[in-house]
């Protein structure tokens, strides 16, 4: 849950209005498996190492990070996702000005396992897409198995 | 013929000194680095090091040095 104080004008209680999830969810594919997390769990590495050692090779990280935030952030967590675990990252994120002045970062991206940004779109509607290759995810394991090992 | 065994007796160890240059605390390297990056360069930390095993915390006069 997204509890944060991130100055006296921007707070966040995200517990107040929602339950927390419990369970963690890999989805198999027809390529691999997919682990599906949100936003502000891309700040817990635990749970990423968890969904790749059970055989994710792709993380969907729909988003919608704050822009105080994610001009800071956003990018230097995903790239320290996909390499740490050689995954790929699909992350969605909202962009724009909301409700109340909220403001978010946006900045959707695709994430190669070797950290590289293939796609990226800043801000506004749209999509991205990118050519991925099922197979990278085991060749960077076995060159350097850093999961195999705690 | 030349041939020797290497013993696995020696760690990959970070030490720190004190101002007085006495061994404050030490760390030895956990996570061998064994890794293929390609034919030509490989690595195998595992053959040549023991691993460490303990995570090491030290207090210094402003915080906790990892």
């Amino acid at each position: 849950m997204f509890d944060v104080k991130l100055s006296n004008k921007e707070k966040y209680e995200e517990s107040k209005k929602f339950l927390a999830g419990k369970k963690k969810v890999l989805v198999k594919l027809p390529w691999g498996s997919l682990g599906l997390t949100i936003c502000y769990d891309v700040r817990f590495p635990n749970l990423y190492r968890e969904l790749a050692k059970k055989g994710a090779i792709f993380m969907s990280v729909p988003s919608a990070f704050t822009k105080t935030t994610g001009e800071k952030h956003w990018h230097t967590l995903l790239k320290a996702r996909a390499i740490e675990n050689f995954s790929y990252i699909f992350a969605a994120a909202q962009t724009g000005r909301h409700y109340n002045d909220r403001l978010t970062y946006g900045h959707s991206l695709i994430i190669s396992p070797d950290g590289e940004i293939l796609k990226e779109k800043e801000k506004g509607e749209g999509f991205i897409i990118a050519r991925i290759d099922e197979n990278l995810p085991k060749k960077l394991r076995d060159k350097i198995p850093s999961l195999k090992s705690n | 013929m030349l041939s020797y065994q290497i013993k696995k007796n020696i760690a990959n160890r970070s030490v720190l000194f004190n101002p007085n240059g006495r061994i404050a605390n030490y760390y030895d390297k956990i996570h061998m680095f064994d890794v293929k990056l390609s034919n030509k360069e490989k690595y195998e930390e595992s053959k040549k090091f023991l691993a460490g095993k303990k995570k090491v915390l030290t207090k210094l006069p402003w915080g906790l040095y990892v």
